[in-house]
C-alpha cells in the first residue's frame, strides 16, 4: 500500500534517526541550505552557548568576524578577558529577541535609552545595557558614555560588513525601563544598577513578540545590509532562574525555549534568507540522555558543544573551507565521523571544566543566584 | 657604615650626572639582556651585589615604570587615549582605564628579576620610577633618533596629555603593587614637577625620555632620606 510516509528520507523516522543510531551520529540537521566559504565573514551573537559557537568557529580557521577587537597596543589574552572577541563585538549576552532589536536601534539612533549609567557603591560605573562587559567597571559616567559610543559604532560597522550573522536566541524573560521599554539583559539590582519596581517592568515574551522583534530586526539588518544571511539557533542551557513566583524554573524554561524554538521557525519560514540550525536539538533530545549536560543540569559539554558543531561544520560549511584540527578534527574524521572517539571521551571530564569555567565566567545570567 | 647601592637602567644617568657620591653609595646600570652593549654590569653580578649587602644597608631598584613609554610615548597607528587625556573633540580611540590598569599591574606583576634581587637582600629595598613626561618633544629635532625601532621622525611624539595620563596611572599601580612585594615605593621629586604635572623642563635632559643632573641631585635626596628613614611621606606619596 502507498502512502506519503513511504518515500521519506530516515531522517523523517524516529527509529532510524533518533532511537537507533550511536548517540553522537544523531544528525537532526535536515535542509540546511546555506553553505559558509573559507572568506565568508560570520558574526555571533546572542546567550552564553553562543560563545561556544563563536569559539570554534574561530579554532576551525573560519573568516569569524570580529569588528571590536580592542585596541592592539593592549595583549590579546587581557583584551579577551575584558570581552573583546567573546563575540563580534563587545556587546556581552544578548539573551533577548527585543534586546536585539534595540541593539539595532540605539546603534543607528533611533533609539535612545532614557536609562542612566548605573553608578556602583565604589564609585565605578556600569552600562546598563552591558552590565558585566567591562571587569572593574568604567572609571567615570564620561568613560563609559564613549565607549559605548565606540561600541555602537562598531556594531555599525558589524552589520554593515558580516555575510552572515548567527545569533542565539536564550530567553524570553526580560526586564524593562518603565520609561520607555528599554530591555536589559540583566534585572536592576542583580549586578549593577537599583531594582525600582515603580521603574523597571517584568516581561515574558510571547512568540508574536519574539517573531515582531526578530522580524524588525531583520528588517533592519537588510537595509544596511541587504545581502547578508542570518543563522538562528536556540540556546539550550536552561534559565538560572525564572523572575515568575508562580512557576516552577523547569516550566518556566520549557516555555521560554518553547516561544523561542516556535519563532525561530516562523522566521526561517518567512525570510529566505532566515536559517535554523537545531543546536538545542543536538543537546536536549532523548539521544542524549541528558549526556551532554554537566553536573548542574545546565551547562552544556564539551562533548556536547563539539557534538553541535561538528554537525554545524558538516552542514553550514563548504567543504574544504574550515580548518579541521584539534578538538573539532579529532571527531570529524574518525571511522565513525559523528560517534564521539574514545579519546574526546577520555578528555571529557576536562573538558567539562573548562566548558563549564568558560560558560560560568561569561553568562551574566549566572549572577541571578550567587550566594 | 651603612651603604646605598643603586641598581637600575638608563635612568640611572641622572644620578650619576648629579655630582660626587657620598661614600658608600654606589650607582650602577643593570642591563640583563644577553649580549649587552651598554650598562655597568650584568643580571648575575647584579643579583650578586644585592645579596652582598647587610641588614643597615639600602637597595634601591630603577626598573619598573617604562611601559607607559613603550605604548604611549610614540603615536600608534590606531590612536588612543585614556579618558582623563582626551580633549572634548577629539575622536581617538578611548581604552578604559581599568583594562590599561591591569595590563600595567600584569606587567610589573610578571618582573621576576625584580622578586629576586628583594629575595636575595637582607636590606630595605626602595624603587622609583622614570621621570613624569615632558610637555613638549618637537618630533622633528635631530635630538631626536628612534625609540624602540622606531624613527621618531616618521611616527611623532603622542600629545602631551596622553602620556602624561600613562605615566600617572603606572604610578598609581606601581605604588599599590611594590609594597605587596616588600619594596617602598621613592616618589619622584614633587619640585620637578610642573604645575600640570610633567617633568620641569629645568630637570629634563636633551632626549624624549630621561631626567638631567639637576634631577639627579633632587632624587639623590630622595634617596638618602629614604636610607636614613624611610618617612612615610616618602613611600609612593
Amino acid at each position: 500500500m502507498s502512502h506519503p510516509y513511504r518515500s521519506l528520507p530516515h531522517s523523517a523516522f524516529w527509529r532510524r534517526s533518533v532511537a537507533r543510531p550511536p548517540m553522537g551520529a544523531v544528525d537532526p540537521v535536515a535542509g540546511f541550505s546555506l553553505r559558509i566559504g573559507r572568506n565568508t565573514r560570520v558574526a555571533t551573537a546572542g546567550s552564553c552557548f553562543a560563545q561556544h559557537i563563536a569559539r570554534y568557529l574561530a579554532s576551525a580557521g573560519l573568516n569569524y568576524h570580529v569588528a571590536e577587537p580592542g585596541h592592539p597596543v593592549l595583549p590579546e589574552d587581557l583584551r579577551r578577558k575584558h570581552g573583546y572577541g567573546t563575540f563580534s563585538a563587545r556587546y556581552g549576552n544578548i539573551y533577548t529577541a527585543r534586546q536585539l532589536r534595540q541593539l539595532m536601534e540605539r546603534a543607528y539612533g533611533s533609539f535612545v535609552p532614557q536609562e542612566p549609567a548605573w553608578v556602583d557603591a565604589d564609585g565605578t560605573v556600569r552600562d546598563p545595557f552591558r552590565p558585566g562587559v567591562q571587569p572593574g567597571g568604567f572609571i567615570s559616567v564620561r568613560e563609559m558614555e564613549l565607549d559605548r559610543a565606540q561600541h555602537l559604532a562598531a556594531v555599525r560597522r558589524l552589520f554593515e560588513t558580516l555575510d552572515v550573522f548567527v545569533f542565539t536566541l536564550g530567553l524570553t524573560e526580560c526586564w524593562e525601563s518603565h520609561a520607555d521599554g528599554a530591555v536589559f539583559p540583566l534585572c536592576p539590582g542583580v549586578e549593577g544598577g537599583a531594582f525600582d519596581p515603580a521603574r523597571y517592568d517584568f516581561r515574558n515574551q510571547d512568540v508574536p513578540e519574539v517573531v515582531g522583534d526578530m522580524s524588525a530586526f531583520l528588517d533592519a539588518l537588510a537595509d544596511v545590509n541587504p545581502t547578508a544571511s542570518v543563522i538562528l539557533t536556540v540556546s539550550p542551557v536552561p534559565l538560572m532562574a525564572t523572575a515568575r513566583a508562580d512557576t516552577h524554573v523547569l516550566a518556566a524554561t520549557t516555555y521560554s525555549k518553547s516561544v523561542l524554538r516556535v519563532a525561530a521557525e516562523m522566521l526561517a519560514g518567512a525570510y529566505g534568507h532566515v536559517h535554523y540550525f537545531p543546536s538545542y536539538e543536538i543537546v536536549t533530545g532523548p539521544h542524549a540522555q541528558g549526556a551532554y549536560y554537566a553536573p548542574d543540569l545546565r551547562n552544556v559539554t564539551e562533548a556536547g558543544v563539539a557534538h553541535v558543531m561538528r554537525l554545524f561544520l558538516a552542514h553550514a560549511v563548504e567543504e574544504g573551507a574550515a580548518q579541521v584540527s584539534g578538538q573539532i578534527s579529532g571527531q570529524v574524521s574518525g571511522e565513525h565521523p559523528l560517534a564521539p572517539l574514545p579519546a574526546a571521551e577520555e578528555a571529557q571530564s576536562r573538558h567539562e571544566d573548562i566548558s563549564r569555567a568558560f560558560v560560568e565566567a561569561e553568562c551574566d545570567e549566572v549572577a541571578l543566584d550567587r550566594g | 657604615m651603612s651603604r646605598i647601592l643603586v641598581l637600575g637602567d638608563s635612568h640611572t644617568g641622572a644620578l650619576k650626572e648629579a655630582g660626587p657620591l657620598g661614600a658608600g653609595t654606589e650607582i650602577l646600570w643593570v642591563n640583563a639582556k644577553p649580549g649587552r652593549v651598554s650598562g655597568d654590569i650584568g643580571a648575575v653580578d647584579a643579583l650578586a651585589r644585592s645579596a652582598e649587602l647587610g641588614s643597615e644597608d639600602c637597595l634601591v631598584l630603577m626598573r619598573l615604570g617604562t611601559l607607559h613609554n613603550i605604548i604611549g610615548l610614540l603615536n600608534h597607528d590606531i590612536a588612543f587615549a585614556l579618558v582623563d587625556a582626551l580633549d572634548p573633540d577629539e575622536t581617538v580611540e578611548v581604552i578604559p582605564e581599568a583594562i590599561m590598569r591591569e595590563y600595567i599591574a600584569e606587567h610589573a606583576a610578571s618582573d621576576q628579576f625584580l622578586r629576586k634581587m628583594k629575595a636575595r637582600t637582607r636590606c630595605r629595598v626602595g624603587h622609583i620610577m622614570p621621570p613624569a613626561p615632558k610637555k613638549t618633544l618637537d618630533s622633528t629635532s635631530r635630538a631626536f633618533g628612534a625609540y624602540r625601532g622606531q624613527r621618531i621622525a616618521d611616527v611623532g611624539f603622542s600629545p602631551a596629555p596622553r602620556r602624561l595620563a600613562l605615566w600617572r596611572l603606572e604610578k598609581l599601580v606601581l605604588d599599590a603593587f611594590l609594597p605587596t612585594i616588600g619594596i617602598v615605593p621613592i616618589a619622584p621629586p614633587p619640585e620637578t614637577l610642573t604645575g600640570e604635572g610633567y617633568l620641569d623642563p629645568a630637570y629634563a635632559a636633551p632626549d624624549a625620555t630621561h631626567a638631567n643632573g639637576a634631577y639627579g641631585a633632587r632624587l639623590m635626596a630622595r634617596i638618602l632620606a629614604f636610607a636614613a628613614e624611610p618617612a612615610p611621606l616618602l613611600r609612593g606619596s
